[in-house]
C-alpha cells in the first residue's frame, strides 16, 4: 500500500463533539505506525495544550508581546523552534491563549489564508513529519480557514449528543461547502465517540449511527470501525447480531488518559479502542475509508 | 466571505509564492465501481487538463465557464425508481465531480453533468438494453 505524507483537519462547527481526543490519538496512533508525526493545537480554548501540560507556551509571549503563534503565522519565524514534545515520534505545536487575536491579524494580512499552509504544514510536511493533525477551533473563522486550506482534508467528529446533526449539517453546508468553491477539500471521514448504549432501541446511539450508516454521501465515510451495513442492521433488529459493537466506544480508559494529561496508548495500551484510532490512521495515510 | 483573500491573491499575486509540488496530493482515484449506464469514459472530458494544478491561486486548467448556457437547455421529465436517481446522484457526486476537481474544473453546472450523462448513454446502448434485460430478469 503506497501511503505519503499527509495533513488533515479534524473538526466540526460544535463544541463538545471528542475533536481534541480524536486529534491527540489520531496523532499518536500516527506516531505510532510511522514515528514522525505533528499535533497542532489550533483551538484557542488551549484543551489539549493544557492538557498536554504545556501551561507556559500557551499562556507566555516574548520580549515584544507576541505569542508563537503570531511570530510563525505574521512574521514566519520556524515553527520548528516551538513544537514541543509529547509522546515517541510525537510533537505538539501549542496553541496560545490570545490566537483570538492570531485571528484578527489574519483576517488583515495578505493572503491570510495561506499562512498556515505556507509558514507551518509545507515547510514541515514531508520533510520533519509523515502526517500533520490539526485540531481546529469550533467556531468558522480565519483559524479553521487556514487549517481546511493547508489541510486539504477534514475528519468530522461526532458524539451522540444534542445538536450533533445541526453540527454536522453546518460544517458540511458552510465550512466544506464554502471551502470547496476555493479549493479541493477531502472529507476523510466521519467519526463517532463516546458510543455506550444499546443500538437495537431507540437510543441517541442508533439515531446517530442509522443516519451516518444510510445517509448518501455520508456513509462511505463512516470507518469500518463504526460502520453497519443494511444487512447488519436487520440482524441487530432481528436479535441475530454477533458483530463487534460499533466504535470509537465510551472507555473509562479514555477518560482517563485524558484527565492524566496522556495519549489513550501511554495510559493504556491494552484498550480494545486502540483497534479504531488505529484504523482512523491507516484512512489518513491512504486518503480514504476502505471497506 | 472567508475565503475571499484567496481569490485577490488570484488578481494580484504581489508577489509570486514559490511553487512547491504538492507532498499532500491526494492519489488518483483507482475508479470504484459506477452503476451501468453512468460510467465515465474519457469521451466526455473536453479537453484533458494540464495535471499540474498551481497550488497557490488555484486556476483551472480548462476553462473556468460553463460548456453552454443555460438558455441552450431544455427540461424533460426522466422517469425513474428513486435508487436509480441516488446511484446516479453518488456517481455524479463521488466520482465526476471528483474527477472534475482532479482536472481543475470546479464550478460544473448540473446541466452539463446531465448532458454528459445523456451523450454518455446514448454512446452505450448495449449496455442500456442489458441493463433493461437485467432489471426483468430481477422482478
Amino acid at each position: 500500500m503506497q501511503t505519503e505524507p499527509r495533513a488533515v483537519s479534524v473538526g466540526i462547527l460544535k463544541g463538545g463533539f471528542a475533536k481534541t481526543t480524536t486529534a491527540l490519538n489520531l496523532a499518536r496512533e500516527l506516531a505510532h505506525r510511522n514515528e514522525r508525526a505533528l499535533v497542532v493545537d489550533l483551538d484557542d480554548n488551549g484543551h489539549m495544550t493544557l492538557n498536554l501540560g504545556f501551561e507556559q507556551r500557551y499562556n507566555s509571549t516574548d520580549e515584544d508581546g507576541s505569542n508563537h503563534a503570531e511570530a510563525v503565522l505574521l512574521e514566519g519565524e520556524d515553527p520548528r523552534e516551538h513544537v514541543v514534545n509529547v509522546a515517541e515520534g510525537l510533537d505538539l505545536f501549542p496553541a496560545h491563549e490570545d490566537l483570538e487575536s492570531v485571528q484578527s491579524a489574519l483576517k488583515e494580512a495578505t493572503m491570510g489564508t495561506t499562512r498556515l499552509k505556507k509558514d507551518l504544514v509545507d515547510p514541515l510536511l514531508g520533510e520533519d513529519y509523515d502526517y500533520v493533525v490539526i485540531d481546529c477551533p469550533a467556531n468558522r473563522g480565519k483559524l479553521n480557514d487556514n487549517a481546511m486550506y493547508a489541510t486539504g482534508n477534514l475528519i468530522i467528529p461526532l458524539r451522540p449528543e444534542n445538536g450533533y446533526e445541526t453540527g454536522l449539517s453546518n460544517t458540511l453546508d458552510r465550512l466544506v461547502q464554502e471551502a470547496r468553491e476555493y479549493f479541493e477539500l477531502d472529507i476523510l471521514a466521519v467519526v463517532p465517540s463516546d458510543l455506550r448504549k444499546r443500538i437495537d432501541q431507540s437510543t441517541r446511539d442508533r439515531k446517530l449511527l442509522r443516519e451516518i450508516t444510510t445517509r448518501d454521501a455520508i456513509d462511505h465515510l463512516v470507518p469500518n470501525f463504526a460502520y453497519l451495513s443494511e444487512d447488519d442492521w436487520e440482524a441487530i433488529d432481528d436479535g441475530s447480531y454477533d458483530g463487534d459493537l460499533p466504535g470509537v466506544r465510551y472507555r473509562a480508559a479514555i477518560d482517563d488518559a485524558h484527565q492524566e494529561g496522556v495519549p489513550l496508548r501511554d495510559y493504556d495500551p491494552e484498550c480494545d479502542q486502540l483497534a479504531a484510532y488505529d484504523e482512523l490512521a491507516q484512512i489518513v495515510e491512504r486518503g480514504e475509508v476502505s471497506r | 466571505m472567508g475565503f475571499d483573500d484567496l481569490e485577490a491573491a488570484e488578481q494580484d499575486r504581489p508577489d509570486k509564492q514559490d511553487e512547491e509540488t504538492e507532498a499532500s496530493e491526494p492519489e488518483p482515484d483507482a475508479a470504484p465501481e459506477v452503476p451501468a449506464g453512468s460510467s465515465t469514459p474519457d469521451s466526455t472530458a473536453e479537453e484533458t487538463a494540464d495535471s499540474e494544478p498551481e497550488k497557490e491561486s488555484p486556476e483551472p486548467a480548462v476553462s473556468d465557464t460553463p460548456a453552454f448556457e443555460y438558455d441552450d437547455v431544455k427540461q424533460s421529465p426522466m422517469y425513474a425508481r428513486p435508487e436509480a436517481w441516488t446511484a446516479l446522484e453518488d456517481a455524479l457526486d463521488l466520482d465526476v465531480v471528483r474527477s472534475l476537481r482532479d482536472a481543475g474544473i470546479r464550478n460544473e453546472e448540473k446541466r452539463e453533468l446531465h448532458d454528459a450523462v445523456l451523450r454518455v448513454a446514448a454512446d452505450h446502448p448495449d449496455e442500456i438494453a442489458d441493463a433493461v434485460r437485467q432489471a426483468r430478469r430481477e422482478e
